[in-house]
């Protein structure tokens, strides 16, 4: 009887592991292969919730169908471990690709050797879409208006010193002179509402995207009003509000702010390591901007009310140039105003 | 309101999505049975397949999956002392001493059945909770879930037992391993520039550490099977049952443990890591003669830890309906379902959307009933385990210890973790520290940390006066200082004889005992050494304050123990001199305190020597393990292993080895590699030949 298990669990593995190699044809590279996208981010957040429709979908765009997979490395640490192992772990033939937080391409450059990475060297595969962060005040707050934020101490919700949450009032008392007082330790967006719902504090940052499908009656009913966001243009959703750069007053501040924007600006994008064969680039970039204008993913996309704004693998490669462009006296400033992470000794 | 919950089961019990519902059942006990997946895994894996489906469907499907992976963890708990997931640890302590006395069917019966109620109790709290959830959610705020965090720290010292100073001790290390990692003024504590600490331990491996590495260490050195006496046949109808009546029997007992799994539940960052040990020290601490039964195999102890770990999935859905804070990391994946489907937890769920949460709690109740009772199916086949020769199940269980202990980061740091806290564990468990405050610490840690200093900056020392914080933190002042005070005012102390107060120098206690203290002294200083390079107020207060406790502490206890006369201590602990027994070389302190609320193991008449000798060779195995993997990889050298093992250390035959190896083997890949798509760690086989890694079939070097 024992014996009989055994051997028909073997037959069965044995049949898994070949039913999966059987529709190996010459369909190009990618036919039978698997492809490992790895996320940078936790697997309940945004990056994942993006990657799993592109996942599914994407395979149809690519000749060959391979199946893409999720590899989560989630966590606070997850941008920084997923950009460290793409770059130097995975196998470089285009079976890997990855995504990793948004902040990691400028990151480089505003906190040199912190990681093991060089984002300027990758494959950039293209973006679903830039994500813009924004500083939003609360009904019940002190002040309404920028403006009065200048005059009255306002209590924000952030979640630590390292996240956009605590660095954006920060950029905004350095260079407009609001009175936020940040009050980190609020646990992800719903910790921070909660905040705000208690009393406890009266504004928050973060995405404007995490109030859309997280809390859009706060929108519906007026209880959260932007007044700042980033990114090199308004979004389409907050026409109203003015962006970083807009409100600039020195070159070297837009500098600043510049280097923020392209931060948010690179939102979901998509990358393979350096050393991959130039073709494959191509034909994933190919399958990706198809798959960008693919019903099917388009109509999961808006179900989830998820934005979907696409840029190509090179409009991307021309945000790094602008990067890697920055004048370094624009860089000390952005250093000094940005980086709270203690440089290690 | 009542309509909207028929409205809801007549929609749920549609064929379709009852079938999901049992599909999301069976996945789920499947893989709480598995030490280190459970329902999060499932879930993340699972969640794609849901974009197509209804909201009805896919919840339920979920829901189901979730709600019931806190049943099937018992499983291993009580055969192996391996805890399923994290909420099944508390069930170790008496669950698997009865599985060693013959009746793991009676540990089941009431398992099940306690998580069954436990889970039906939490539904219904849930449903009948509904109207005023988001006033009573509003008005816990950081300073109520500093006291309710603080409340969970205090049972440490009831799970202390009758040793307060190692307990504080324990949980002060816990607290320290709790801050590791960056915390929320940017600074990275204790994280030695690796990326793996960066924000903080994972407490999958720790919990496997601590509690199975140990366990599996003694039946080793013991060289015996898991179950010592009573007959074969184990799991009859009839112990089962049994275990049904004991539940009915401590109704009382699994309405109060319920609560306390669906209450703390609802407080996000608690969750399953810590509820069934607050629910365990609630029972320690009321139960009638708890304190010379706990810890030994009382079936009143698995009933405790098994309907609170259930009733949580009721309580953690609360604030994520409420206001769309997920309760447990699991529901946080639930609400990325609630949003591919477009609904928004908030408001809406209590009005517009009242039907879908009235799914979520027929599916929480009918899952459960689902669950207990295909385990009660199947429980006899799995029982026939704890008879299986140690030789044979060792290696086995090993393997799928490390095999779970790799999904809390999918990196080396998780064996690392595993085996430092395995060799800590066992440290604790041979010399009688009690493990369960370390627990406790290392949960609570990083929250009242969190909420320490959002309770600061935003109320002052006004945090105080909240109503509700006052009555949370007089309960908690109560239970701490009620047993101080009993003991001094009970007539059994003034009954006995005194024993004079006498400082004499003990040569007999220079022991391992000694050296364990003096270990964790010195790694309390290094601890506190290392705060001042960091910049920060914020990030040194705690660890600092922490740290000099533990110092003190361990000073003190290292004093007490060379210095203060055996009868004096047995005299403070309420017995007379005479129950105490020799010391030996220290390894034999049995019975010189009742109170113990961890496991015990007894070598009988085993030689010192020959204890330390077996567990080195464990140990030796362990590592071996780890270092081939590091070389091969994971998955290829778990196959050599399990057959090394079981052909050289269990001295079986070749085939025997190859008929265990093979089948299990098989199953992992299938259910790691190929359904799990796990990210293996990379080998130094597989960084030296890349391409072995580019088949995908194979790609586990």
């Amino acid at each position: 009887m024992k014996m009989r298990t055994s051997l028909s669990i073997l037959a069965l593995g044995v049949a898994a592991t070949f039913s999966l190699d059987a529709p190996a044809a010459a369909q190009g590279f990618y036919a039978g292969k698997q492809i490992t996208l790895v996320v940078g981010a936790s697997n309940r957040g945004t990056y994942a919730g993006y990657s799993r429709v592109l996942a599914i979908h994407m395979s149809k765009h690519i000749p060959g169908n391979p199946k893409i997979i999720l590899s989560v490395k989630g966590g606070a640490s997850g941008g920084m471990v997923a950009a460290n192992f793409m770059n130097n772990a995975v196998p470089k033939d285009g079976t890997v690709m990855g995504i990793t937080q948004q902040t990691i391409p400028v990151s480089q450059f505003l906190r040199p050797g912190a990681g093991r990475y060089d984002a300027t060297k990758w494959g950039w595969i293209g973006n679903i879409s830039p994500i813009t962060n924004m500083v939003a005040l609360w009904h019940k707050s002190p002040a309404q208006t920028l403006e009065e934020a200048k005059k009255v101490e306002v209590r924000v919700s952030a979640t630590g010193k390292s996240s956009p949450t605590y660095v954006y009032p920060s950029l905004m008392n350095r260079f407009f002179g609001t009175k936020f007082k940040m009050i980190t330790g609020y646990k992800g967006i719903g910790g921070m509402n909660q905040g705000m719902l208690q009393g406890e504090t009266h504004a928050r940052g973060a995405s404007w995207l995490s109030v859309v499908t997280k809390a859009p009656h706060f929108i519906k009913e007026k209880k959260l009003k932007p007044i700042i966001q980033d990114g090199l243009k308004r979004d389409p959703m907050l026409p109203n509000v003015p962006t970083f750069l807009e409100l600039a007053k020195t070159p070297t501040e837009k500098g600043v702010f510049e280097l923020v924007a392209i931060g948010s600006t690179f939102g979901r994008s998509y990358f393979i390591p350096q050393g991959v064969p130039a073709a494959r680039l191509v034909t994933l970039r190919k399958a990706f901007q198809a798959t960008m204008k693919d019903p099917a993913f388009l109509a999961q996309m808006k179900k989830q009310k998820n934005p979907v704004n696409p840029m190509t693998g090179p409009e991307l490669e021309g945000l790094i140039k602008r990067i890697q462009a920055t004048k370094p006296d624009v860089l000390k400033l952005a250093q000094s105003a940005m980086v709270f992470k203690k440089k290690k000794k | 309101m009542l309509d909207m919950a028929v409205k809801a089961a007549v929609t749920l019990a549609d064929p379709l999505r009852l079938g999901f519902l049992g599909l999301g059942v069976i996945i789920g006990l499947v893989l709480g049975v598995i030490p280190g997946l459970g329902g999060l895994v499932g879930l993340s894996l699972l969640l794609p397949f849901t974009f197509s489906m209804d909201p009805y469907t896919a919840l339920a499907f979920l829901m189901g999956l979730s709600a019931v992976s806190a049943t099937s963890d018992t499983i291993p708990a009580v055969l192996f002392g391996v805890p399923g997931t994290v909420a099944s640890a508390a069930t170790i302590l008496d669950g698997f001493p009865m599985a060693r006395k013959g009746e793991a069917g009676r540990a089941f019966g009431a398992a099940f059945t306690a998580s069954v109620m436990g889970g039906l109790f939490g539904a219904v709290l849930l449903g009948v909770s509904i109207p005023v959830l988001r006033p009573i959610m509003l008005a816990i705020a950081s300073p109520e879930l500093l006291a309710i965090c603080l409340f969970g720290l205090s049972l440490a010292a009831v799970l202390a037992g009758g040793s307060p100073l190692k307990g504080m001790i324990a949980v002060c290390l816990g607290l320290i391993i709790a801050a590791t990692g960056e915390d929320t003024a940017g600074e990275l504590r204790w994280s030695f520039d690796s990326l793996y600490l960066y924000d903080g331990f994972p407490i999958v491996p720790i919990a496997l550490g601590l509690f199975a590495i140990p366990e599996i260490a003694d039946m080793v050195i013991q060289r015996s099977a898991i179950q010592q006496t009573g007959d074969v046949a184990t799991v009859t109808r009839r112990s089962q049952w049994q275990g049904v009546k004991d539940v009915f029997k401590n109704w009382f007992l699994v309405i109060r443990c319920s609560s306390i799994g669906a209450g703390l539940g609802a407080v996000p960052g608690i969750g399953a890591p810590i509820l069934d040990w607050v629910a365990y020290g609630h029972a320690a601490r009321t139960e009638k003669g708890a304190a010379d039964t706990f810890g030994k195999g009382d079936v009143r102890g698995v009933i405790a830890s098994e309907s609170s770990n259930n009733a949580k999935e009721g309580g953690s859905l609360v604030p994520t309906i409420a206001f769309g804070v997920p309760g447990t990391a699991s529901m946080a994946l639930i609400l990325g379902a609630f949003v591919i489907h477009g609904l928004v937890p908030g408001p809406d769920m209590l009005s517009k959307n009242l039907d879908v949460t009235y799914t979520l709690v027929w599916s929480i109740a009918i899952a459960n009933v689902l669950g207990a009772g295909i385990c009660f199916m199947f429980a006899n086949q799995f029982a026939k385990v704890a008879v299986i020769r140690i030789g044979i199940l060792a290696p086995v269980i090993l393997a799928v210890v490390y095999l779970g202990a790799f999904q809390g980061k999918h990196a080396w740091g998780d064996i690392y973790t595993l085996l430092a806290f395995g060799f800590i564990g066992f440290s604790m468990k041979r010399l009688r520290w009690p493990r369960p405050p370390l627990i406790l610490g290392f949960v609570l840690g990083e929250l009242i940390e969190r909420y320490m200093f959002i309770s600061a900056e935003v109320y002052g020392w006004s945090w105080l006066t909240r109503p509700i914080t006052m009555i949370i933190i007089a309960i908690t002042l109560f239970g701490l200082f009620r047993p101080i005070l009993r003991y001094y005012f009970s007539k059994e102390r003034r009954g006995k004889p005194r024993v004079p107060f006498k400082l004499t120098f003990q040569a007999a206690k220079l022991n391992t005992d000694l050296l364990l203290t003096i270990g964790l002294m010195v790694l309390f200083i290094a601890a506190v050494s290392a705060t001042t390079e960091w910049e920060e107020f914020r990030s040194q207060i705690m660890p600092q304050s922490i740290g000099t406790a533990g110092i003190v502490f361990a000073i003190l206890l290292a004093l007490v123990h060379v210095f203060v006369s055996p009868a004096y201590i047995a005299a403070i602990k309420g017995k007379s001199p005479r129950d105490r027994i020799d010391y030996g070389d220290g390894q034999e302190e049995k019975a010189e305190d009742g109170q113990h609320f961890d496991l015990t193991t007894d070598f009988g008449d085993l030689s010192v020597n020959e204890i330390r000798l077996r567990a080195f060779s464990y140990f030796a195995w362990c590592v071996g393990f780890f270092a081939g993997a590091m070389v091969f990889g994971l998955l290829p050298t778990m196959f050599v292993f399990i057959v090394a093992y079981i052909r050289l250390h269990g001295k079986e035959s070749w085939a025997m080895a190859f008929a265990v190896a093979v089948p299990l083997w098989l199953l992992t890949y299938i259910l790691f590699h190929q359904v799990l798509h796990v990210p293996w760690p990379q080998s130094l086989l597989g960084d030296t030949f890349g391409i072995l890694r580019t088949f995908p079939n194979f790609n586990f070097f």
